[in-house]
């Protein structure tokens, strides 16, 4: 468990468990978690249970288990993202959505989610595999995608960014601002700080 | 502080036995603020024995400034304001009434919506139809009553609905089926129920057993405030002691002794008119749909326009 | 009542006063030695005359700079003004919100006249004359919301109000203090909220949110916010930090007094009627160090307040490089006389 966030906006997760009101069930998976996952097959809720797999070893491994439940397996995130909203598209009220994996991957397919109106009643969250973010450049808007450091230079405009704990759930990413602004030239060290 | 409009009953018009249409003007024949779909006003009826507060819902067109609408149904078993309305009021009878307030909005984010009105209930549904229609939102209607000519307003939902209003006559045997009706919706549908307590419940019930979340699930239910053995309220800061009648809100009570504490939706449902209890020899009795189980074991709440005491005295922080 | 609309800059040459008046009717906002947050909000009903309080939004003699300067800021950067698409009906709201209230608070400046949808707004500083159909955004040149603000001073921000919470899905932000429109939209209450330091803990947001979601129409509410800003610059925005962020470095003791300005917001909440949701309004003013400290009460206070400033909230307003100094220049105005609570200069 980690301490509570400085920055309010910076999404707590928990461990992730079925909702027992929902009466159908999708979770997707982007990153494989074996105690997490195993968890969760092992006890399964009553309804239908459908799986949709875009890490690779995930995919391996549960379908060696023989689990009982319809599966997508994609490649990657984004064939992934195109299944879940496939899927969203046919799906009925009652349906509750999981999302395993890095805050990039869980982050975008909530956003499909929230398209097709749903709501956080509806949609749980859990963060697994890297801690890499995604960060949003507040100079040029641009995202820059699997930064693992405090400090990053911007995909759009070269800039160092610092990256914040401030985070939004629309976007999917963390801000991120020119840390030299002031003085420029002058920047802390680049420290690895999500792994 | 809550304002107050003074208005004036323009007109009254029989829609069916015991329901009768009011039109609300402005005194002073000015403008009328506009509204969203849902809102409600809450009217100071002046009965014999005080002055009552009920909310109504508007049912009416938004944009016109000219005249709020609201429908009542004559309720025999009530603390005598619909009963007031029906017998007594004339046009032209002067009337204080709130600014509009929404405790029953419409989802804006949501895909699709269905409206569902049982009796009266049909009220909130209509300027919810109003708005979805103008917005041109995907919605449908369905409207149960007792009898055809209790179908109140159907014409008007008509206009607005089309093929998507759907009536259930009682005495005809049609009844409305919650778990056909919520059953296959997709995702981002929300339903919204105005109607009797036990419609309510069932409605609640069977979404919640089909897996809809709360967030998507919608009612108004306005609680008359129960009446019940008289008692006395003490107002600490002041020392006041106020006898609360029978009929009485302890609400309504506090406000004939002249202080006007907040309030918003006088149901039960919203929390404004939240007090805090310092002292009470006798029981709380909540009646409210807001506080939290924990907090009404606390003994220190108290929803004072619905809710009471056994007898006795309670003393609340005002 | 005439207000003589001043021709003054908020960026590169900075030509930016305030004349006597405007400084006495400055919104000082700290009425003890000690600063903390608060829900401090309180009914926004009229207050004193010619003070900022008077009319529900303010108009002042920096009116017309402002609106250029906003207009240079949307030019360079269209991104300043966001309304997310199931807010059109709040934009409606909002348009007629302002126009009725600056036609009824200022009526030698803007006029309205409505028959029936068919509206005619007449703005007389900006040299404008508008007649459109309310309802009907291809009636004018820009949809209703970024229209009006356009032509308004201070910063905006529409809240939605749905699941017991209120979200900031539409706004036009060009004066901020460093927070981030394009960022922030779409975010929850207490989500855009999220760095203030300090005031989740003490429950300030709690309180805050429970009592907006009961905001009633016809009863609008305000509140003072404040920070401090390096040169009359109004865009002092996280995009353009990189513009504003080195005059941070720029403050000497010699400069203190023109170049260091405190900026204070005077928020106001408003229930809308047809969307149900909630207009923020964020009223920018500046005014320098030096101009405050000619009222001595004003020097001594504010003085105290930054001295004893804590560090989380200095460097969260983005102080810290700059306070040393103004808190150097200002203890010399400081004779250590109480100064009663209160905000008023004398």
């Amino acid at each position: 468990m980690t301490a509570a966030p400085s920055i309010k906006s910076q999404p707590v997760y928990h461990a992730i468990d079925w909702d027992q009101t929902g009466v159908e069930h999708l979770l997707f998976i982007a990153a494989d978690d074996p105690a997490t996952l195993d968890r969760l097959l092992a006890n399964r809720p009553p309804g239908g249970l459908t799986l949709v797999v875009a890490a690779a070893e995930a995919a391996e491994r549960l379908g060696v288990a023989g689990v009982t439940a319809r599966m997508v397996i994609e490649q990657n995130a984004t064939s992934a993202l195109h299944a879940l909203e496939s899927l969203l598209q046919q799906a009925t009220m009652g349906l509750r959505l999981y999302l395993v994996g890095p805050e990039d991957a869980i982050w975008q397919a909530a956003a499909v989610a929230t398209r097709y109106g749903m709501s956080s009643a509806e949609i749980r969250l859990y963060q697994t595999g890297t801690k890499a973010r995604p960060v949003f450049c507040v100079h040029c808007r641009a995202m820059t995608r699997g930064v693992r450091t405090n400090l990053a230079d911007c995909s759009g405009c070269g800039r160092t960014l610092f990256v914040r704990d401030h985070f939004s759930r629309r976007l999917g990413a963390y801000m991120g601002f020119q840390i030299d602004a002031e003085i420029p030239g002058e920047k802390p060290p680049v420290e690895t700080v999500y792994p | 502080m809550n304002m107050q409009l003074d208005m004036r009953l323009s007109r009254i018009i029989e829609l069916a036995p015991g329901i009768r249409e009011f039109w609300l003007c402005r005194e002073d024949g000015g403008e009328l603020p506009t509204y969203s779909g849902g809102s409600h006003v809450v009217l100071s009826l002046p009965l014999p024995g005080g002055i009552q507060r009920n909310p109504y819902s508007l049912l009416g067109d938004p944009a016109d400034c000219n005249k709020w609408r609201i429908a009542v149904r004559r309720q025999e078993q009530s603390r005598g304001g619909s009963v007031w309305l029906h017998d007594s009021a004339q046009e032209g009878q002067a009337l204080k009434v709130s600014m509009p307030a929404n405790l029953f909005p419409m989802a804006r984010l949501g895909r699709h919506h269905v409206l569902i009105a049982g009796g009266i209930g049909v009220t909130p549904m209509l300027s919810h139809a109003r708005e979805l229609a103008r917005l041109g939102e995907s919605f449908e209607v369905h409207y149960a009553h007792r009898a055809p000519e209790f179908g109140v307003l159907a014409d008007e939902l008509r206009t607005l609905a089309g093929p998507d209003l759907h009536c259930y006559v009682e005495s005809r045997g049609e009844t409305i089926d919650f778990s056909k009706l919520l059953a296959r919706r997709p995702l981002g549908t929300h339903a919204y129920l105005c109607g009797p307590q036990g419609m309510v419940e069932a409605y609640h019930r069977i979404a919640s057993e089909m897996g809809w979340p709360d967030t998507h699930v919608h009612s108004e239910r306005f609680l008359a405030p129960p009446p019940g053995a008289p008692f006395t309220v003490r107002l600490a800061k002041t020392g006041k002691a106020i006898e609360v009648r029978r009929e009485q809100s302890m609400l309504e009570a506090i406000e004939s002794s002249g202080v006007q504490p907040p309030f918003l939706c006088r149901g039960g449902a919203c929390g404004q008119c939240e007090m805090e209890v310092l002292d009470c020899d006798s029981s709380l009795l909540h009646n409210d749909l807001f506080l939290s189980q924990a907090d009404r074991d606390s003994g220190r709440k108290i929803m004072p326009c619905v809710s009471r005491v056994t007898g006795g005295c309670i003393t609340v922080n005002l | 009542m005439g207000i003589a609309f001043r021709d003054e800059t908020f960026r590169d040459t900075f030509t930016y006063r305030n004349s006597d008046e405007g400084i006495r009717r400055f919104p000082f906002p700290f009425g003890l030695d000690q600063y903390m947050y608060s829900v401090n909000i309180e009914p926004h009903t009229a207050g004193k005359p010619d003070s900022v309080y008077q009319y529900a939004f303010d108009i002042d003699e920096h009116y017309i700079a402002e609106c250029r300067d906003r207009a240079i800021t949307l030019e360079k950067d269209p991104g300043r003004c966001i309304s997310l698409p199931h807010m059109m009906d709040s934009e409606w709201d909002v348009l007629e919100l302002i126009m009725t209230s600056l036609s009824r608070d200022y009526p030698e400046h803007f006029a309205l006249h409505r028959d029936g949808e068919q509206w005619t707004w007449t703005n007389r500083p900006l040299g404008i004359e508008q007649a459109f159909v309310f309802g009907n955004a291809q009636t004018l040149p820009y949809p209703p919301f970024e229209y009006i603000t356009r032509q308004t001073q201070g910063d905006f921000v529409i809240m939605d109000h749905r699941d017991g919470d209120l979200w900031a899905d539409a706004g036009m932000i060009t004066s901020q203090a460093d927070w981030s429109l394009a960022f922030d939209v779409g975010m929850s209450f207490k989500e855009w909220h999220g760095p203030v330091p300090r005031a989740h803990e003490i429950g300030v947001f709690d309180r805050a949110l429970k009592y907006l979601l009961m905001l009633q129409l016809g009863n609008p509410v305000r509140r003072l916010n404040w920070t401090m800003t390096v040169n009359p610059r109004l865009d002092t925005a996280p995009e353009t930090y990189p513009d504003w962020g080195p005059d941070r470095t720029s403050v000497t003791l010699d400069n203190v007094a023109e170049k260091v300005h405190l900026r204070v917001e005077l928020q106001a909440l408003f229930r809308l009627p047809r969307s149900n949701g909630i207009l923020f309004s964020i009223r920018c003013y500046m005014a320098s160090v030096g101009d405050l400290a000619r009222y001595p009460k004003w020097a001594r206070r504010l003085h105290r307040v930054l001295r004893d400033l804590p560090q989380d909230l200095a460097e969260y307003k983005g102080l810290v490089r700059y306070k040393p100094a103004v808190v150097e220049w200002l203890s010399r105005l400081d004779d250590g006389v109480p100064v009663p609570p209160g905000t008023d200069p004398e």
